[in-house]
């Protein structure tokens, strides 16, 4: 038996196989797109840890500021004159953010302190708050950056990732040139939950641009927004990562496939 | 040359010109070593470069003793790799018997099954049902013992013994048909 093994053994280990000229560069590409990832995710999981401590200082903060104001003697019918009524108009944009504390002290007391979420959290996370101000009566034109009850794409983030996945489809050009990134798109929720105006704010490739905007146009209608119970028109944005993952190009299928056949063939003969 | 420790060091740190000596080096015989367990040339390119890509990522456990010692490690690291892809797909649950096997096979004569050129008897290997195909692979060549094999594809090491045996049964079978037909 020993001599028999060593004929196979003696010949095959170490045996060595010609493989395609194009392998090398494939498998160093595929290394060099994995460690990219991986700085990348390391990127992330440090902004995943670090924001919601922040997230965590300022709602502390805002806790505190909200204590000191109750001892502060505001008539509540004030207040809820200024509900309702927080609005920017786009033209001012974030200038509101920058309003002094004196001022949100003066008219905390049930008003709500909002804070606006990126969709992957990444930059707006615990950005200043913009209190609420006077603005003119509402119109057609007004959008709202924020408000009470944020609008929502019907079922939730998560169903939202799951559109955008399902639907991707990458350019064949950005594949072969190994284009990837995010872009960001922002939009309106118009009052019935349609999209409209949708603009790229960050931009990568001109055709991954487009198909963020096909994508972001062709959304089912979203849940809108709701300023004191009323439907309003509201800003939002959204990053839609488009990623060259190497699994992708490979024919999973075909390995499944044969797969299975050979569990077919073998389950017509006997088994163990 | 860089040493092996230094190669393996480069490689972690994402020294392109480091990966791409290690792939020039190592490769090719690993890409064999997969396509002996699995019987596919593509499947094998995957796997190869799924264990080139792991050893990426593990070179801290690799422990420098004596010339070789890299390619011993991972050649150990690259039969992991293919024995979990191949329990992922499980081609390793259910064992055939098979129907070929001949009984009473006249002893091929070793002498003459030297002069077969590997790539007929790697041929042979990958012709094999999958599980003789592993259990021949880990036990004869790549120098596993049946306790191994047994923990690592889910088996008894009787049932480890028993495939062994028809494994052998069969490629010796076609060890003297392939002798028989080169007219020896």
């Amino acid at each position: 038996m020993k001599d028999f093994d060593d004929i196979f053994k003696q010949r095959l280990e170490g045996y060595e196989m010609k493989l395609p000229d194009t392998d090398r560069d494939a498998f160093l590409n595929r290394q060099a797109t994995r460690e990219r990832f991986a700085r990348r995710r390391r990127t992330y999981l440090s902004i995943a840890v670090g924001l919601p401590a922040v997230a965590a200082i300022v709602m502390a903060l805002v806790f505190t500021i909200s204590l000191f104001s109750k001892k502060a003697d505001v008539p509540v019918n004030n207040t809820q004159t200024l509900v309702g009524q927080e609005q920017v108009n786009p033209a001012q944009g974030n200038e509101g953010i920058a309003e002094d504390d004196a001022d949100i002290l003066d008219c905390t007391d049930g008003v709500v302190e909002y804070v606006t979420l990126d969709l992957d959290g990444d930059d707006d996370w615990g950005k200043p708050v913009e209190s609420a101000q006077k603005s003119q009566a509402p119109g057609e034109e007004d959008v709202y950056m924020v408000v009470e009850e944020s609008p929502e794409f019907s079922g939730g983030t998560n169903a939202l990732m799951g559109y955008l996945r399902d639907n991707m489809v990458i350019p064949d050009s950005c594949r072969e040139n190994n284009i990837q990134g995010r872009v960001l798109v922002t939009f309106i929720v118009e009052k019935d939950g349609s999209i409209t105006k949708p603009v790229v704010v960050k931009s990568v490739n001109h055709l991954l641009d487009a198909e963020a905007l096909r994508l972001v146009s062709a959304m089912p209608k979203w849940k809108p927004g709701r300023q004191n119970g009323q439907a309003q028109r509201v800003k939002f944005t959204i990053p839609i990562n488009f990623r060259l993952d190497y699994y992708k190009n490979r024919t999973k299928a075909t390995a499944t496939e044969s797969a299975v056949e050979d569990i077919m063939a073998s389950t017509k003969d006997k088994t163990f | 040359m860089r040493t092996e420790q230094e190669l393996a060091r480069l490689c972690t740190a994402g020294d392109r010109e480091a990966q791409g000596e290690l792939y020039a080096q190592y490769a090719s015989r690993l890409y064999a070593l997969c396509y002996r367990y699995v019987a596919d040339r593509e499947e094998a390119q995957d796997l190869m470069h799924d264990a080139m890509i792991k050893a990426m990522d593990s070179f801290k456990s690799f422990i420098y003793s004596g010339d070789g010692s890299l390619y011993a490690w991972l050649r150990r690291l690259t039969v992991n790799v293919v024995i979990d892809r191949l329990r992922q797909m499980s081609k390793l649950r259910l064992v055939p018997l098979d129907q070929t096997m001949e009984t009473g096979n006249p002893e091929a004569d070793e002498d003459a099954a030297d002069d077969i050129p590997a790539q007929v008897l790697m041929d042979m290997v990958a012709a094999l049902p999958s599980v003789r195909r592993t259990v021949f692979n880990m036990y004869c060549i790549d120098g596993f013992n049946h306790k191994d094999i047994a923990a690592a594809i889910g088996i008894t090491e009787k049932g480890s013994a028993s495939i062994l045996a028809k494994a052998r049964a069969q490629l010796k079978s076609q060890v003297n048909d392939y002798l028989k037909r080169t007219g020896r």
